[in-house]
């Protein structure tokens, strides 16, 4: 037989016994936290790095202080992607950190509504499932400062929610699509 | 030639031997657990209050209103999968009723799913009736129902995805507040709430 051809039937019979390890380029879905309900976008640039945007309402939840006027935060997060588990079933498991900037206009712990923005560290661990859904959890806590206006004075202190909604954990529920 | 299809129908074989072993026993596994949490409508709430004010006097406040209050509840839950089409489970949570009372309902939930096949994606039914606490002072007792349906979408054997849209009834007690002061315990006769809700929501369940 030709040897061009022997190659090419034993690439094919290669191809056969591999295991389909699919690309994850973008996912979009919806984040529940203790802080409130968020969009997100997920790209990844890399293997090894991803790039996660976030648009978060603040307290619409029972959970968190009752809050009237509205609140939101938005984040830019820098993945990188220390772990990587796939299942047999060709579902992957990712675990990932990386820093983040999170800016937004909310009412700080006992404080009056004011703008906000800070730096984040955002810790993950997503599931990507064959099916084209991807499961994640992830505690982000930020430093930052928060302005607001006391009498007539414009006051900036430690934005607390940034720590104190920074550890509570975040489920974000996405669709995973560009395969 | 022929040696290199031999090898080569070899290699596929290898394959399917691989392929059984790894079907599991079950399509399904018989314990699970997991995290629920929907938003919610109060739209009806009815109450009874019965009370001596602090001056002195009795008040009897009673009647049914039909009103929009947003509200919210999650759980956790631990359950076993009597079968493949039953699911026996208890659920703990936290849920706000008509917006200013909160609850800690812990609850026995029996679901019904549709269909054979436990890996497809399949609609199914649940009810929902237990008990618990509210969060005031103090402390008093709730009961709590919940009938709805849903549709759950299978991502492997053991992680799904489950939305769902249930009428949920809740008696509860309140704090009671007439003329800007709260009302002590040993002061109420009777304090009833119904709240009458429905709620929309997604679990993710191991």
């Amino acid at each position: 037989m030709a040897p061009v051809i022997r190659i090419a039937l034993l690439t094919l019979a290669a191809m056969t016994l591999s295991v389909n390890i699919f690309c994850q380029p973008k996912t979009a879905g919806v984040s529940f936290s203790y802080a409130g309900i968020g969009l997100t976008y997920e790209h990844l640039t890399s293997p090894s790095t991803s790039v996660m945007l976030q648009i978060r309402a603040d307290s619409v939840t029972d959970f968190g202080p009752k809050i009237t006027e509205p609140c939101y935060a938005m984040s830019a997060v820098w993945n990188m992607i220390s772990g990587e588990l796939i299942s047999r079933n060709g579902n992957v498991i990712r675990f990932m950190n990386g820093p983040g900037l999170t800016m937004g206009v909310s009412n700080d712990f006992m404080a009056a509504r004011g703008p906000f923005a800070g730096l984040a560290w955002r810790f993950a661990g997503e599931c990507s499932f064959s099916r084209g859904i991807a499961i994640s959890i992830s505690v982000a806590p930020m430093l930052g400062v928060h302005l607001s206006r006391v009498d007539d004075y414009i006051t900036m202190g430690l934005f607390r929610n940034g720590l104190l909604y920074g550890v509570m954990p975040e489920v974000g529920i996405k669709y995973i699509f560009g395969r | 030639m022929r040696k290199f299809l031999c090898i080569l129908l070899m290699l596929n074989a290898f394959n399917i031997i691989v392929l059984a072993q790894d079907r599991d026993a079950e399509a399904y596994p018989s314990l699970t657990f997991g995290a629920e949490w929907s938003f919610v409508a109060s739209v009806q709430s009815g109450f009874h209050h019965n009370f001596f004010s602090p001056e002195g006097y009795r008040v009897n406040l009673e009647g049914n209103t039909f009103r929009y209050k947003r509200d919210s509840d999650a759980y956790v839950h631990i359950g076993w999968n009597i079968d493949g089409s039953w699911n026996l489970a208890i659920y703990a949570g936290y849920a706000s009723v008509d917006e200013v009372i909160k609850i800690l309902p812990v609850s026995l939930r029996a679901t019904r799913f549709f269909g054979n096949n436990p890996m497809a994606d399949r609609w199914f039914t649940f009810i929902d009736l237990g008990s618990g606490l509210t969060l005031k002072r103090p402390l008093q007792e709730i009961l709590a129902g919940k009938l709805g349906f849903g549709y759950r979408i299978s991502l492997s054997r053991d992680t799904k995805l489950d939305f769902h849209l249930a009428a949920r009834m809740t008696y509860t007690h309140k704090n009671i507040i007439y003329d800007n002061t709260m009302i002590p315990f040993d002061k109420i006769n009777r304090n009833n709430i119904y709240v009458g809700a429905v709620s929309a929501g997604m679990a993710v369940v191991f």
